[in-house]
This record gives structure tokens, sequence and C-alpha cells, in this order.
């Protein structure tokens, strides 16, 4: 069976996208709502002088170069600069008639967001195709060799390894990044960002972090590393003294919301964890009051601990709201609408595993298309080559898609000397044992099965012991066992509206498949009888 | 105010001798053309160049002081005084100093000429040069190589001696480096800061201008150490010229062309050190143009170093990383020097073998 998405305790870790990106997202603006200088004009008629006197393309450039760092463009001596360079462009240098287009606009404004709008525009190769990121790479380390000192191209570098899994390589790229900007918020939150994604017990990823934010004097009044503090504090399960100084920062009149919405969110996640529900709510609403994408995941995921909080995600016109929106429109049984966002989801973030785990076990075991579900995880596995839930999901869809031995060449590639959940273990049992069933083994399948429901009750979870159910009684019915009628014995104890949306669509397509079942079947006695 | 006494010089026999023979047309060729007018005037045969101080320029400039609502002319009158005798003494300070690469004031005096309300003319004059660069670089468009080194060349000689005796001459740009038969020497010395010398601008951070200027200055962070501001700010000017020799532009527009709008100065309202991550990306992004407008492939490597020594975004990081390395000047132009004397005589050596 799929692994589920697991509702762990969502923290608000930055999300970590291309630099250029997150400067169009305001992410990296001031957070400092006041104006604290007033921008002075300077005057440029000493260049738009000389120009008129030697109309030539060295003046023009002249004029163009004051133009552009005075910001005073809009001279119609400016524009006929830009117009004689660019009329004059076999003579002029390329920098010339860069600035000269520049004037002009001509400069292509690319589209941040993803343009696919519905599942048939999905492939693999549009959700991943590893082939650019390669080149991607090659390009950032030409960069850094010509100008080693730039720590964006370090995070960059980092960023296009995460996405391809090589871990040893993005932790070293970022922690040169870190020691050229130690204090900068991009590489900061960034850094964040991955040093969570990799860290394990075997490491100290996240300490090495904590020690980067916690020493740096630009946490205490920057709400965006605040609160990326916050979330790393909170993982460590440590108290951060950052909460207090956060809190100072939000009711201080002098950061603007859009800049304090995920320090607000962090905050509200730290009080609802610690069952101040009325605090929490307070400082989400803060939160709302000019969210991005990460703090209406946060508020999306914390509805299901406080229904209070449930929003409207349509309400609120974010970039790159994906996350929130897959989720919201999940609970909604808007399947479609799910699956779309869930690709963006991943588009937008894709070294991660959670829009993967999310989109195909919402195709596998919802929309029943396997072949989603399939390319979804292809493209999550080239991330995270040898993750046993990503695996598992796999060889769970293959086999649905009774290609069953397929299925069992994927489920080889698991490496059981990693670190595996009890979850994970349980769900790679039952796909074992759905292979076996697919197979024409049962007997065999069916052991595995019993064995997964077993355990999944032992470590008492309930929504992993009803799918386990659920998928075990949907094999029996399938190949017409003589069990059928104890699985299904043990399907009617499962309650019949179960919160779990999964569980419900689940137990209402076995329901059915057992309700065909028994029609054929009785079909087949009166026809026997007739004859 | 094109009505003002320092545009009715034309035709004048000075009471010095001097014949002023054409006005210049305003055109910043010649220096500190928002305050003054130029004209070319003649003595013994010699033609050289007279800067007039233009009343109506310093007025056009002009607030009223602290608790007063109006102008007072006689401020004005004060101010463009202030500007001359300092340009003046300044200009006498490097020449006694044995500063060479500098445009020095020849002669000077104060004109009367009556009809006017501000009849007297203050007036200094110079050295008649062929020209700024910006006149030689469009006549010769495949100038050669060996011609801008030296001229770069020059110019590091010359802002080394300044620095030496202690004046910054923070308005280094194409239009005040003014080309003469044999060599390229610094102009417009009124923009200059010298420690020992009180000047109308002694208490500004910066004083030239700004397109050329250095980002801490257009984001408003000053070093406090007089020394090190000013020359850090000459140090970068001087690697905005090896810009505008080789693409022709300002390496400041080129800056602001790769800064996002959000991190613009006109925009950012928060620290200079936040930012600098982002301005060496910008930095980087821009050299890598300019590299590209870098003709002669064989000094590419060398003009890139240069420029990226010269004008990295951070002050402390600016400089030769030898000089940076050793407690001292990390703004010194002695290996500068030494690096733009190399580059002519390979140049020239190039130029002989073909």
């Amino acid at each position: 069976m799929a692994n589920l998405l697991e509702n762990k305790e969502r923290r608000v870790v930055p999300n970590w996208r291309s630099f250029n990106k997150t400067v169009q997202l305001g992410e990296l603006n001031s957070f400092r709502s006041k104006e604290r200088f007033i921008h002075n004009t300077f005057s440029i008629n000493e260049y738009i002088l000389g120009f008129n006197n030697n109309p030539t393309i060295i003046h023009a450039a002249d004029l163009l170069s004051a133009a552009i760092s005075n910001a005073e463009m809009q001279y119609s001596e400016v524009e006929e600069a830009a117009k004689l360079i660019l009329y004059n462009s076999e003579k002029a240098t390329k920098s010339q008639i860069a600035l000269a287009n520049r004037v002009l606009e001509k400069e292509q404004k690319s589209n941040i967001e993803s343009n696919f709008n519905n599942i048939f525009e999905l492939n693999s190769s549009i959700l991943l195709d590893p082939i650019p990121l390669y080149d991607n790479i090659r390009t950032l380390k030409n960069r850094i060799r010509f100008y080693p000192n730039n720590s964006i191209l370090y995070v960059e570098l980092s960023r296009n390894y995460s996405i391809l899994g090589d871990q040893d390589s993005a932790i070293k790229a970022m922690k040169i990044a870190l020691h050229l900007a130690p204090t900068n918020r991009f590489v900061l939150r960034c850094a964040t960002r991955l040093f969570v994604h990799y860290h394990s017990q075997n490491n100290d990823l996240l300490d090495y972090v904590h020690y980067y934010l916690r020493n740096n004097s630009m946490t205490a009044i920057d709400p965006w590393l605040a609160s990326a503090e916050i979330s790393i504090a909170t993982i460590r399960g440590r108290n951060s003294r950052y909460i207090k100084k956060g809190i100072e920062l939000i009711n201080s009149g002098n950061i603007h919301p859009s800049s304090y919405t995920e320090l607000a969110s962090g905050i509200g996640t730290v009080e609802l964890l610690n069952g101040s529900l009325k605090k929490g709510r307070q400082f989400f609403e803060k939160s709302l009051i000019s969210p991005n994408d990460n703090s209406l995941a946060q508020i999306e995921w914390a509805s299901s601990k406080d229904n209070r909080l449930e929003i409207s995600q349509e309400a609120y016109d974010v970039n790159f709201n994906y996350e929130a929106i897959a989720v919201d429109a999940y609970h909604n049984e808007n399947f479609n609408k799910a699956i779309i966002n869930a690709a963006k989801w991943f588009t937008d973030q894709p070294y991660s595993k959670r829009p993967i785990v999310f989109a195909s076990n919402l195709a596998s075991t919802i929309l029943k298309d396997q072949k989603t579900s399939i390319q979804f995880i292809n493209a999550g596995l080239v991330s995270h080559p040898y993750d046993p839930v990503l695996i598992n999901n796999l060889a769970y869809a293959l086999a649905l898609d009774n290609r069953p031995r397929d299925a069992a060449e994927e489920l080889e590639k698991v490496r059981y000397q990693s670190a595996i959940s009890e979850t994970t273990k349980i769900c790679l049992k039952a796909t074992r044992g759905l292979i076996l069933f697919r197979t024409g083994r049962e007997q065999k399948g069916r052991d595995l099965y019993l064995e997964a429901i077993r355990e999944s009750k032992k470590i008492n979870n309930t929504t992993l012991n009803w799918i386990a159910i659920l998928n075990y009684a949907r094999e029996e019915i399938n190949c017409n066992s003589e069990y059928i009628n104890e699985a299904m014995a043990v399907v009617n104890s499962i309650p019949a509206s179960p919160s779990n949306l999964e569980v419900k669509i689940l137990k209402e397509e076995v329901l059915q498949l057992y309700k065909k079942f028994q029609h054929g079947k009785k079909h087949a006695k009166s026809t026997q009888d007739e004859k | 105010m094109e009505n003002n006494a320092a545009h009715s010089l034309e035709g004048l026999l000075l009471k010095s001798g001097w014949k002023v023979l054409k006005k210049q047309e305003r055109d910043p060729n010649q220096s500190g053309s928002n305050f003054s007018v130029g004209y070319i005037v003649e003595k013994n045969g010699e033609k050289c160049f007279l800067k007039a101080f233009d009343f109506g320029g310093f007025l056009s400039i002009a607030i009223p002081k602290p608790g007063e609502d109006e102008i007072d002319p006689v401020d004005v009158i004060n101010d463009m005084s202030n500007a001359y005798i300092y340009e003046r003494d300044l200009s006498k300070h490097c020449q006694d100093k044995h500063v060479t690469k500098v445009s020095f004031v020849k002669d000077s005096g104060q004109e009367y000429v009556p009809g006017h309300s501000v009849p007297l003319v203050p007036y200094l004059i110079f050295d008649l040069a062929e020209g700024d660069v910006r006149k030689a670089l469009s006549l010769f468009d495949d100038l050669d190589y060996a011609w801008r080194f030296k001229s770069l060349h020059d110019i590091a000689v010359g802002i080394k001696q300044l620095h030496s005796i202690e004046v910054s001459h923070q308005d280094v740009k194409p239009s005040n480096i003014l080309v003469f038969q044999s060599e390229s020497k610094l102009g417009d010395l009124g923009r200059s800061i010298c420690r020992n010398l009180e000047g109308p601008y002694s208490n500004r951070a910066f004083t030239g201008d700004r397109t050329y200027a250095p980002p801490e200055i257009w984001y408003r962070f000053y070093v406090s150490d007089w020394r090190e501001r000013v020359f850090a700010t000459d140090c970068y000017m001087l690697g905005s010229l090896v810009v505008f020799y080789f693409a022709g532009v300002s390496m400041s527009a080129l800056l602001r062309k790769h800064i996002p709008d959000e991190f613009s100065w006109e925009y950012w309202q928060g620290e200079y050190k936040e930012l600098v991550p982002y301005l060496e990306n910008a930095f980087e992004k821009a050299l890598v143009e300019i590299v590209e407008d870098i003709e002669m492939e064989e000094y590419r490597a060398e003009i890139k170093e240069l420029i990226q020594y010269l004008c990295n975004p951070l002050p402390e990081r600016r400089g030769h990383p030898r000089a940076i390395q050793r407690k001292g000047n990390s703004y010194g132009m002695d290996r500068f020097i030494t690096i733009f004397d190399v580059l002519k005589r390979k140049a020239e050596n190039n130029i002989t073998r073909y």
C-alpha cells in the first residue's frame, strides 16, 4: 500500500527557491516599514548637454550611464541616446547595447509561475528534467571559477545538487556560501531549508545552521531570520530565545506585515503545540495580514489541529501558494485541482518529497490513475533515489497497474540498512503482499498483509491499519478467494464515515467491488440454476 | 542665467593680460560646467582654457541658510569665492608638492564686468587640452590598447600623487580626464578634498558626481575613517574608468542594471551590509559583460582582475589583494600603476610585432 503523507508537526521552515524567484517574491526586501532615507534626485543636465553637443556613441553611453545610475530616464535625450546606440550597434559595445535595451525596456521579463493547468499536460520531463540541471551546474561552476566570492552562486549550486539528490555536494556548496556570507538572509534561510532536509540522527546539520542563526546579530532584528531560527530551535526541541524578540518585532509597528508573516506563523505554531490555542490563533491572524505561501500552508496544516483556523485559500492571492491549495483542494475533494497544484508545488520545490508523496498517493489510491502516480514518483526519485517511501509508492502504483514484476524489481532497490520508519516498513510489507497477490501467490501475499495489519495495530496507527485492511480485502475480492467474507467482516468494523478521506474512499471502493462481486456471484448462481 | 557676468567675457582683454577669444558651448569637456563658463583665451601666442565662476550656477543650487526663509545673495557670492579660492589654493598646494598628472591652474584673477547685478567674475586659467577622453575614444573607434593603458597609467599615477599629499580627487570620470598631446591628466580639482586644506566640501562624505560614485555612496554607507573612505572612492572611480575605456559605460550603470529593483539605491531602506552578497552577485554579472567587451582576448584576464580589485562593492575588499593583506593603505595605487605599465608595454610590443 502507498505511504501516506503524514500529518506531522509542520514547521515554518523557509521555502527554498532560486535567487531570482526569491527576489521576485519580495522575501529579500528590506523588512523596515518606515522610510529611513529619502531618495535625492541628481541632475543629469551636464550629460544631456554633452550628448546634444556631441551626438556620438560614447557620449550617448555616458548619458545612459548617468540616466540609469540616477534613475532619471524620463528625458527624450535619453531615449534618443539609446536609439543612437542601437542604430549603430555594429560600432557599440555589448554593454552599451545592453544599457540601451534597458532604457527602451526591451529586456524580457520572465513569468515566475508554473504554467500548466491540467492533468493531461503533466509528464515526467515537465515535472523534472535532470538534463538542464547538469547544464546549470556546469554554468554555475564556470561562474564560480570566474568570480569565487559570490555566495549566491554557491547557494544556487547547492540547490541544483539537492534536486539531483547529491547530498554531499549540496551540503559542501552551502557551507561555502555560509562561510562567504554568514549573516545574509538569503544564504541563511536556504541553508536552513537544506539542512532540515538532510538532517538525521547521523549528522549535526541542524546544530551547524542553528549556530549561524543564533550567533547572528541580524536574527534579533530581521523577522525572516528570527522565523528560521525558531523553526530550527523547535525541530531540535529547544526553546528559542528569539520568540520573545519576535513578538516584540511583530508588535513594534516598524516591520511590514509581509515581512513578519512567517515569524507570526512560526510563533503561532509554537503556541498551538504548547496547547495555547487562543494565543496561537492571535499569531496566525497576524500572519494572515499579508501572508505568503509558507504561512498559508502552515495555517492549512494548523487548521487540522484547531478547526477555528480554517480559512478559504481562494481568498488569498499569493504567488506559489501551491501546497496550501493542493491540501485544501484535497480536503474539499477537488482532486484534479489538488493534483495539478501538487505538480506546481513540486516544480516550485523539486528537492522536496512531500509534494510527491502527496500526489502519488492521491493518484494511486483515490484517482486510480497509476500512470500519473508513476510519473510523479519517477520525478521525485531524481532527488531521493533510494528513498524507501517513494520506492514503496512506485511499487504499489506499478502493482495496481498490473505490472507486479516491475513492482517487485523496484522493491529490490530499497536499502534496508538505512533508517526506515516503522510505518514505511509496514507499507513495504503490505506492498509485497499486493505484488504476491497479483502474481498468483495469494497465500504468501495474504500472510504478509495480515502481518502488516497486525503490526499497524501494534503501533496504534489506526489509519494505516484500516488502509491495510481495505487493500487486503480488495485483493481477496479480486482473486475471488475463500476469505472474502472474513475480510469483509473486518472491513465492516471500520466506521461508516471515517474522518480520513483516503480511508473513506478506499472503503467505498471495496464495498462497491464487494457488491459487484456478490452481484456476479448471484448472477452466476441463477445462470447455473436456470441450466 | 545666461546674462550673468561670467557669460559676458567674450572679446574682453582681462587685467591679467589674457584676451578672451571664444566662449565654449556648455560642454562637460570643460570641468565643473554647472558652476562655471568656459572660454578660450590667449596671451603671448599661447592659447589656454579659462574657467569663469558663474554666480548664476551657484545661485541655482543654493538653499537658504538654517533659520532663514530666503537665499541671501551675499552667502552665494561667499560660496562662489570660497570655491574659487579653494581650487586655486589646492592647485598650488599640489603643484608645490610635485604632483604632475593633474591639470593645474596656470593663472587666476577676478574681473569686474559692469552692467550686472554681480559684476565680479573670479576665473582660473588652465592649459588647453585637446579634449576629454570621450573625445579621444569617439574619434578613434579602434583606439589602440597601448594608448588606453598609457592613459590609465597616467591617471593612476595622478591619483597616487594626490593620495600621497592627502588629497582625494573624488570626481574621476571620463569628462575629467583631459587628453594632452602625449599624456592624460586629471582635470577639475574643484571637487577634490584635502585633509590639510579647509574647503567648501570638506565636511561632505562625497563631493563628486554621483554617476561615477561607488555603490556605498549611493546607499549612504560612509566609512568613518577619512582616508579609507575617500581613497576607496578614488579606487572605485579608477576601476569605473577602466570599464569606460573598454566597455564604454560606467561601472555603476552596469551594476544598477544587474541589481534587482528591490535592492536598488532608490528603494532600499536597509543596511548596506545586508546587501553586499546581492551586490557581489550583480558585480559578477557585470564583470562577465565587461569581459565580453574586451576584444583582445589576451588582455581579458588582467583587465577583469583590475576591475575586480578596484571596483569591489564592499570598500574593505577593494584594492589590490596584497595591499589588503598587508597593514597600511589597502587602496595603494603602486601595484595598479605597475600593472598598467606592464599592460601598456605588452600592447606596445604587440603593435611593433604586427
